[in-house]
């Protein structure tokens, strides 16, 4: 398994404030979500791995470079910033354009790539008039396109989504879905948990400059054997049901709804509630709904580790 | 004793409005607070008009002790005279009091430029008209609360010291002659500077309204300022006109002030029809720049 | 009608050719609606005429008793009306306990009222010594609980929260989202939330509206708009797929594979027996993780809504940008 990003013992600090301290991570192919509270280092991991900076100490690389002023790995990597710093009084296109040219295309090229992703992120319409009319949605379309218009690598987005009404999410969440099918590894930081776990079951949480989980949320969530898993379950009899889980020996708790339609329980082997569950329901019959793992999201994870 | 528990951390209002709230009042009070919540610039600012009017109020306070006597306790000739010389050197108390006020024009600028110039630029780019405009409160209410938050600037800066200085004539006066014959001087005092102070917070306000931070409106003051004094003396000495010193802000309220306190008039031959006039298209423009930037601060919101 | 929180009948707003409201007809329930649409539809626009900051060029609105519509009631309307808006706002120089306090003393409560008022709502959003200090030194978290708590301050009826989560990390949006339904659901104060993440609206707001191009295209509540339709079962499992497809084609039911471990089981009948799918499970030795009935996710609702095809990107009704 090819790592696009490799960082060992990845530090930086500014004056006496950590940014990233000690972070060892390895980050494969395909979409990959960062997430992280509010100064965790979100941020700095990232400008390290555009190369704006360079580390203070360790080792980093992205795509097998370094990344620091290093022109090949910028051709192969497209970034979009969370900071919304755009040429107001050229086009969208025309900017677009300039991006690609900055990175080495010849006018021709980059006029057509530019296009082409103009149209992707659905402003072919609006695209030949100046930035400086643009609302926030189709600003941060703009900065999108200039992403991934020379089809990177590897396409580095710091919370992408802000700013887009739901139709313009669902749109380029379906791009983020088709450039991961097409070959392209993204790393996407975002505050919004569920779209990030409806992009990609693989996270790497940050908290405090370091790596705090990675790996696919669900087997994440298995690590985390401290917490019992909890389950939900909507029944016509939950009452009934209660009583009969409650006597299987994993399962510790239960809860009935306020609303008494269902039940929360939790047990302390979630692989031994799933395969029992069967033979019991139909043992007792009490009419179950709905089942669901109602800690093994992306939130929960977030919650016990973060707290 | 019934028991009970108030574990509710929301409590509702259980209290109501008052009739006739005066928000401007509010607006006002609030913005001069913010103002002298910085010591520094107060210090610097306000120091030269310490200054100025604690030298003033000794002015006045030697004119008349010499012309009572008091201070020359010789009833020989020649003190006699020295001390009519000195006095009149010293000039008249009035005359003083109409100096004081000229001289000090530049300094009351400053002050309220620097306290008014972000009133309502620093307001549209922080965001406080969305607050603002969310309550029940009228363009007028929001303009005159401004109007009244850079004018108690102004107050302080002008009319107070002045006032202080009469207030010192007044006692040193002998047997209160300064109350009994010149008590129009107070209430010219209170006239003029009322309206100079309103005048220029009409400039700093319209200003600030057009910009979109505090700097920027401060430059804009002073470049209006020295902008339009420099095209008046160019313009003025170019066409040989007179009237284009009704350009000038500094030299209308010369005018106005001599109207006032009835002194002799030198400078450009203007009329002082004329200079209302021009102060009054003043107005008139900086209401208009106030009354279309308050609206479009309203809808933003 | 008389239950009506908010009632608009015709509101039209012009500015010049663009009609940014073209004839709403609403009306909008006590409790926590959800207001949505895509950029350019006409909330912004909508929430203006209903503080009083707008004047419309045609139609009336009610709320709560007033007609912000009206001139005389375009200030007043304010007084029960409290709003707090998307972008970065403070008033210079202040801490927030000043600025609560300010605030209300604006809207109109005296001067000890409202600094009581003030440290109430600060408590309630859980700002404590930080309000002393001046804002301009607040996190994002901080900014939003504090844009919160001065909308609260004179204990309006109706709260028009525009983007309440903007910026905020995991935590803080947990948090703001819990004030939200705490507010809607518990202190019965009528909501109007705006917000781009329907799963926020999804979980705070018992109704929605939704707007496009100046009008209403889908109101109603959040339970019926979602509500499952039909008799489709989602399932996941794990154990032997093809054992247990062939069980439940024994039993009479048709199942479609949906993802790697999840199938979608039709019902011949109008209601899903789900007792049925364990017995078959438990014959055919596999464990089931998750079991629910299909329902449309608010996301698949407002897409219909304003004519985009959910999972693919091909628009059936123009969805450009009129800013």
């Amino acid at each position: 398994m090819t790592a696009v990003i490799r960082a060992k013992g990845l530090g930086r600090w500014y004056g006496e404030v950590i940014g990233l301290n000690d972070l060892n991570v390895e980050i494969p192919a395909g979409i990959t979500g960062l997430v992280g509270p509010n100064g965790a280092g979100k941020s700095t991991f990232m400008k390290l791995l555009v190369g704006e900076m360079r580390p203070s100490s360790g080792a980093l690389q992205v795509l097998g470079l370094e990344p620091f002023a290093n022109l090949e790995l910028y051709r192969q990597l497209g970034f979009c910033p969370q900071q919304d710093a755009l040429y107001d009084h050229m086009s969208g296109l025309q900017f677009v354009t300039y991006c690609m040219r900055l990175g080495g295309m010849n006018f021709t090229d980059a006029k057509n790539a530019a296009t082409r992703a103009m149209q992707r992120v659905h402003l072919e319409g609006a695209m030949q008039r100046p930035v400086r009319g643009y609302s926030k949605g189709m600003r941060q379309r703009t900065k999108l396109a200039q992403a991934f218009a020379h089809k990177p690598k590897l396409i580095i987005a710091d919370e992408p989504l802000t700013g887009l009404d739901p139709v313009a999410r669902h749109q380029v969440q379906e791009l983020y879905r088709e450039l991961g099918e097409s070959g392209t590894s993204l790393l996407i930081s975002s505050h919004v948990l569920h779209e990030v776990q409806s992009l990609t079951p693989r996270i790497v949480l940050i908290h405090r400059g370091r790596l705090l989980a990675q790996g696919p949320v669900g087997e994440v969530r298995q690590l985390l054997s401290r917490h019992p898993r909890k389950v939900h379950l909507t029944a016509r009899d939950p009452r009934g049901l209660a009583r009969a889980l409650l006597e299987l020996p994993h399962v510790h708790s239960a809860t009935l709804d306020e609303d008494a339609g269902g039940l929360h329980i939790e047990t302390r082997d979630i692989q031994a509630f799933h395969s029992e569950l069967p033979a019991l329901a139909s043992r007792t019959r009490c009419g179950i709904e709905g089942l669901e793992s109602s800690d093994a999201n992306l939130d929960a994870v977030f919650d016990y580790l973060v707290g | 004793m019934k028991a009970s528990t108030h574990t509710e951390i929301y409590r509702p209002f259980r209290g109501s409005l008052r009739d006739h709230p005066q928000r401007w009042l509010t607006i006002g009070t609030s913005s001069v607070r913010q103002g002298f919540k910085r010591k520094l610039p107060a210090l610097l600012l306000f120091t030269p008009v310490a200054i100025g009017c604690v030298i003033a109020c000794f002015k006045v306070y030697f004119a008349f002790s010499l012309l009572s006597g008091d201070l020359v306790n010789n009833n020989s000739l020649q003190a006699q005279g020295m001390a009519q010389m000195v006095a009149s050197v010293l000039g008249d108390v009035v005359e003083n009091i109409f100096l004081y006020m000229q001289g000090m024009s530049f300094f009351s600028l400053m002050i309220v430029a620097w306290y008014g110039a972000g009133l309502i630029a620093e307001d549209r780019r922080l965001g406080a008209n969305l607050l603002y405009f969310a309550r029940p409160i009228s363009r007028v209410d929001y303009l005159l609360g401004k109007g009244y938050g850079a004018a108690a600037f102004g107050f302080l800066a002008l009319t107070l010291p002045c006032l202080m200085v009469c207030f010192v004539a007044a006692f040193t006066s002998p047997e209160w002659s300064f109350l009994r014959d010149e008590w129009t001087t107070i209430l010219k005092v209170i006239l003029y500077t009322g309206f100079w102070v309103a005048t220029v917070t009409m400039l700093v306000l319209a200003i600030s309204s057009l910009v979109g931070r505090k700097t920027h409106a401060l430059i804009g003051v002073i470049g209006t300022i020295v902008i339009s004094s420099g095209v008046s003396e160019v313009m003025a000495n170019l066409f040989r006109e007179d009237s284009f010193s009704l350009l000038n802000l500094f030299q209308n309220f010369e005018r106005v002030g001599i109207w006032i306190f009835d002194r002799r008039q030198h400078g450009p031959d203007v009329s002082i029809e004329q200079t209302f006039a021009a102060l009054g298209v003043f107005w008139g423009i900086c209401l208009l720049i106030l009354s279309l930037r308050i609206r479009k601060l309203e809808v933003v919101a | 009608m008389s239950q009506a929180v908010l009632s608009i009948r015709d509101l039209v707003k012009c500015y010049g050719k663009v009609r940014a409201l073209d004839g709403v007809n609403l009306d909008v329930p006590a409790g926590p609606v959800g207001l949505l649409g895509p950029n350019g539809s006409g909330k912004t626009t909508l929430l203006k005429l209903l503080l009083g900051l707008l004047v419309p060029t045609d139609g009336e609105a009610k709320v709560l008793g007033y007609h912000p519509t009206r001139r005389s009631d375009r200030l007043s309307v304010r007084t029960v009306v409290g709003y707090m808006p998307e972008g970065d706002c403070i008033l210079p120089g202040m801490s927030a306990i000043e600025l609560v306090s300010t605030l209300a003393r604006i809207t109109g409560l005296t001067a000890e009222d409202a600094m009581t008022r003030a440290h109430e709502v600060l408590d309630y959003v859980q700002l404590e010594e930080a309000r002393y200090r001046p804002t301009h030194e607040y996190s994002t978290g901080m900014k939003q609980r504090l844009k919160l708590a001065q909308a609260l301050a004179h204990d309006p009826k109706l709260l028009l929260l525009d983007e309440p989560t903007n910026g905020l990390d995991p935590k803080g949006r947990r948090q703001m989202l819990e004030l939200v339904e705490d507010l809607g659901r518990n202190q019965g104060k009528n909501i109007l939330l705006c917000s781009h993440l329907l799963q926020d609206v999804e979980r705070t707001c018992d109704h929605v509206v939704v707007l496009n191009q100046g009008k209403v295209v889908e109101q109603g509540s959040v339970s019926e708009l979602t509500a499952a339709k039909g008799a489709l079962l989602l399932v996941e499992f794990e154990g032997d797929r093809e054992a247990f497809l062939h069980h439940l084609q024994a039993g009479g039911l048709e199942a479609t594979p949906s993802s790697e471990n999840g199938l979608k089981i039709h019902w011949p009948g109008s209601s899903a027996d789900a007792d049925q799918v364990f017995d078959l499970a438990h014959q055919a030795g596999v464990a089931i993780t998750q079991l629910s009935q299909q329902r449309s996710s608010l996301e698949e609702i407002f897409l219909r809504a304003v004519g985009v095809t959910p999972a693919t990107h091909q628009d059936q009704a123009p969805v450009g940008e009129t800013a």
